[in-house]
């Protein structure tokens, strides 16, 4: 019975984004909740990837095609998820930060916690302290992820930090941080919740954070 | 007593000496490093510190030991100084070395009319100076050090980090730049006779090593939109030398191009031709940031793209930089690895070229897959190969890593494959959007040339398999050393100065970070494949 879950998960881990759309649909259209899909056909084949990239094993092109594969499934799935209430495991507001426009890592770090259950609004990059702060407040969301590539622009890191708790937010919102130049060191100092090394540490890093 | 303040890059020590104490035992109670070989006998001269205020001034066995240029710059020996009242210093780092990298004719030697020049090429790494004959353009005599101011971080960003909102650091980037030109230039062991010859210097060197050297604003550079506070030339520098060269030489800094890209992918133009090529044409200066430039025959473009420190065997397990043993390539025939290496010596680790090389090698043997993954299953289809030669095994961290040779205990690992894959992958997407933007494909180019220390010594076979650069006819690939220091040397002379105007404002920088094609060529600029 669940051996279309199991091929969900297969073409998931596989990245054969041509032929997901419609295997989801056979799949709903077999009984299928668009819950269970989720949570039994696309997480596993992602928490997978998630593994298998981390120790090396699958690389950026692997992970971005299983992530387009993933978004095939969720375009089809998203709408009756919300039609229906299911809660996500969290909801995660990223962004590169001011005077940085990388963006490849923070895109791998949406990808992979929409994979893992979470709803992602990204802010794209560029993105300055204040527009940081309106859309906390906008979206209340559970995580704030913040990215840099640079030495010079992950102080913008700190800045947002503290225009969060300047306005008040600070308290309800964990901050996780990423790129290059970061480490744990770096997120202590400026008193960061979380920091993740790579896209798929970060999606285990956000669960511990939301649990 | 007196205070007494080390500076180490980022760290920072004070200390309270006696009036009339050696700098060399101040240092040392700090416990910050300074290498004294000669043990203090003021003869080695390696014990060299950046004095900004205090000590007394130096007696007769200091100055011999000293150059004119480290005289003006406050270069002092540790072992000879003495504390005199507060005192401040900044250390360089301890692993300053120096050799000579290019010989050519002896005819100045002979004629002793024949007017000089020096060019220097002030790279993140390396600081190299030219000895030139000025009548006829030509370069006799080549020497490198290190560049002194990797004791702020090896990568030109946190050098620009290091000085912002803090004119003290700014400074010290300043002195460090000059005190590793002094050293550079001082490794050509010019006698005074030469230097009264010597008419003219040319400096060149990406954006950040110019505006280093210069104290230009760097907020533009370091952050969005990553271009030079002013990329004009300037043909009087005399002023930010500090009086490490004679008054009676011009100084003359040639013009940036944008971004990141500056003089010395200017002098790369200059050198091989750019401005009159024969037909479509690349070049690449390979290094932590690569410079890629290309002309049609009429546009000329050029970028500067992110490479990381991978080709320098930085972040390599088993990388290395090129030291005796160093491997700089890998070949196998009939199951056989052969390692070479530098001097011949037992094997350390991997050079870039020798990263490339073992990549290229077991890619072929079909240990390594198309995506780049090591994959065992390769070893049931070989064909070409014995197998049971190449061991894989696991990390204890649980990465896969191939052994590079039996009886050898050196490994590629899994993630110094992916190092490799992205700094490529960088590399080619540069030349991709380069080559798109100008509707130029692969059998349109006439010739590839490669340089850059790494792209001197680079093996073009793996280049070409590994898909670094686009495929093209191996003939049409060359590779040349020290491009940037031949085309600073064509600086030298009035002529060559105006060519390097003209290409300066032919040339126009691509921001990759705007181009849309950039992403989907980088994945797929990141495949083992040509």
């Amino acid at each position: 019975m669940s051996e279309l879950l199991s091929e969900i998960t297969a073409m998931l881990i596989e990245g054969n984004f041509k032929d997901m759309a419609a295997k989801t649909t056979t799949a709903l259209e077999g009984g299928f909740g668009a819950e269970i899909i989720l949570n039994e056909g696309l997480m596993p084949g992602m928490d997978h990837v998630g593994v298998e990239f981390k120790a090396g094993n699958l690389f950026v092109p692997e992970v971005l095609r299983s992530a387009k594969t993933m978004q095939e499934a969720m375009n089809i799935i998203r709408p009756i998820l919300i039609e229906s209430g299911a809660e996500p495991a969290g909801k995660i507001i990223i962004g590169t930060v001011k005077g940085d426009l990388h963006d490849i890592g923070k895109n791998l770090v949406g990808m992979m916690c929409e994979g893992s259950g979470f709803e992602v609004i990204d802010l794209g990059k560029d993105v300055d302290p204040t527009s940081f702060v309106e859309a906390a407040e906008e979206h209340q969301p559970d995580i704030i992820g913040m990215s840099a590539l640079l030495t010079t622009t992950m102080l913008s890191m700190e800045r947002t930090i503290k225009a969060l708790t300047e306005a008040g937010i600070r308290e309800s919102v964990k901050v996780m941080i990423g790129g290059a130049p970061v480490t744990q060191d770096f997120a202590d100092q400026i008193g960061a919740d979380g920091y993740a090394s790579n896209a798929a540490s970060a999606s285990d890093i956000a669960r511990e954070l939301t649990a | 007593m007196p205070e007494v303040t080390i500076i180490y890059g980022e760290e920072t020590k004070t200390v309270h000496a006696e009036e009339g104490a050696l700098l060399g035992d101040v240092i040392a109670q700090s416990n910050l490093p300074l290498e004294q070989p000669c043990a203090g006998r003021g003869t080695c001269g390696k014990c060299k510190v950046l004095v900004e205020i205090g000590t007394a001034a130096p007696d007769e066995i200091e100055l011999e030991n000293l150059t004119q240029g480290e005289i003006a710059l406050n270069n002092r020996l540790a072992c000879r100084a003495r504390i005199q009242g507060e005192t401040r210093i900044v250390l360089s780092p301890i692993v300053v070395y120096s050799n000579k990298i290019f010989k050519g004719s002896s005819r100045y030697k002979k004629d002793q009319g024949i007017p000089l020049g020096l060019a220097i090429d002030l790279g993140s790494t390396t600081v190299a100076a030219f000895l030139t004959t000025l009548d006829n353009g030509e370069v006799v005599a080549g020497s490198g050090g290190l560049n002194q101011q990797t004791v702020y971080g090896s990568d030109v960003i946190s050098r620009l980090a290091a000085t912002l909102g803090n004119p003290q650091n700014a400074n010290r980037l300043h002195r460090l730049a000059l005190a590793s030109i002094n050293q550079a230039v001082d490794s050509l062991n010019l006698s005074s006779k030469i230097w009264e010859r010597i008419k003219r210097v040319t400096i060149v060197g990406n954006v950040a090593m110019h505006h280093l050297l210069t104290e230009l604003p760097l907020e533009n550079l370091a952050f969005i939109p990553f271009q030079p506070h002013d990329s004009k030339s300037i043909p009087d520098g005399s002023r930010y030398m500090e009086g490490i060269f004679p008054d009676h030489v011009k100084v003359s800094l040639p013009a940036l191009i944008g971004g990141f890209v500056g003089s010395d992918a200017l002098a790369c133009l200059a050198y091989f031709g750019f401005d009159n090529p024969d037909g479509p044409m690349a070049a690449i200066d390979l290094g932590t940031n690569g410079e890629v430039m290309i002309t049609d025959g009429k546009q000329i473009l050029t970028a500067s793209t992110a490479a990381g420190p991978a080709f320098e065997g930085v972040n390599i397990s088993c990388g290395s930089r090129a030291v005796d043993g160093a491997i700089t390539r890998m070949t196998r025939e009939n199951g056989e690895i052969n390692l070479v290496t530098i001097a011949d010596a037992p094997p350390v680790g991997l050079t870039g070229s020798g990263l490339l090389s073992a990549i290229a090698v077991f890619r072929r043997a079909g240990i390594i897959d198309l995506s780049g993954r090591i994959n065992p299953e390769g070893y049931h289809d070989l064909s070409d190969s014995d197998p049971a030669n190449i061991l894989l095994s696991e990390s204890s961290s649980g990465i896969k890593q191939i052994q590079l040779k039996p009886e050898t205990d050196l490994y590629l690992t899994q993630t110094d494959i992916r190092e490799l894959q992205k700094a490529k992958g960088a590399i080619r997407a540069a030349v991709d959007v380069l080559m798109d933007q100008l509707d130029l494909s692969p059998a349109d180019l006439t010739r590839v040339v490669l340089t850059g220390s790494f792209g001197g010594e680079v093996d073009i076979d793996s280049i070409l398999e590994l898909g670094m650069i686009p495929p093209v006819k191996k003939e049409i690939v060359e590779t040349t050393a020290n491009g940037a220091g031949f085309g600073a040397a064509m600086f030298l002379t009035d002529e060559g100065f105006a060519l390097g105007e003209k290409l300066a404002e032919r040339a126009k920088q691509v921001d990759l970070d705007q181009d849309a094609m950039f992403f989907d060529f980088y994945i797929e600029g990141m495949k083992l494949a040509p």
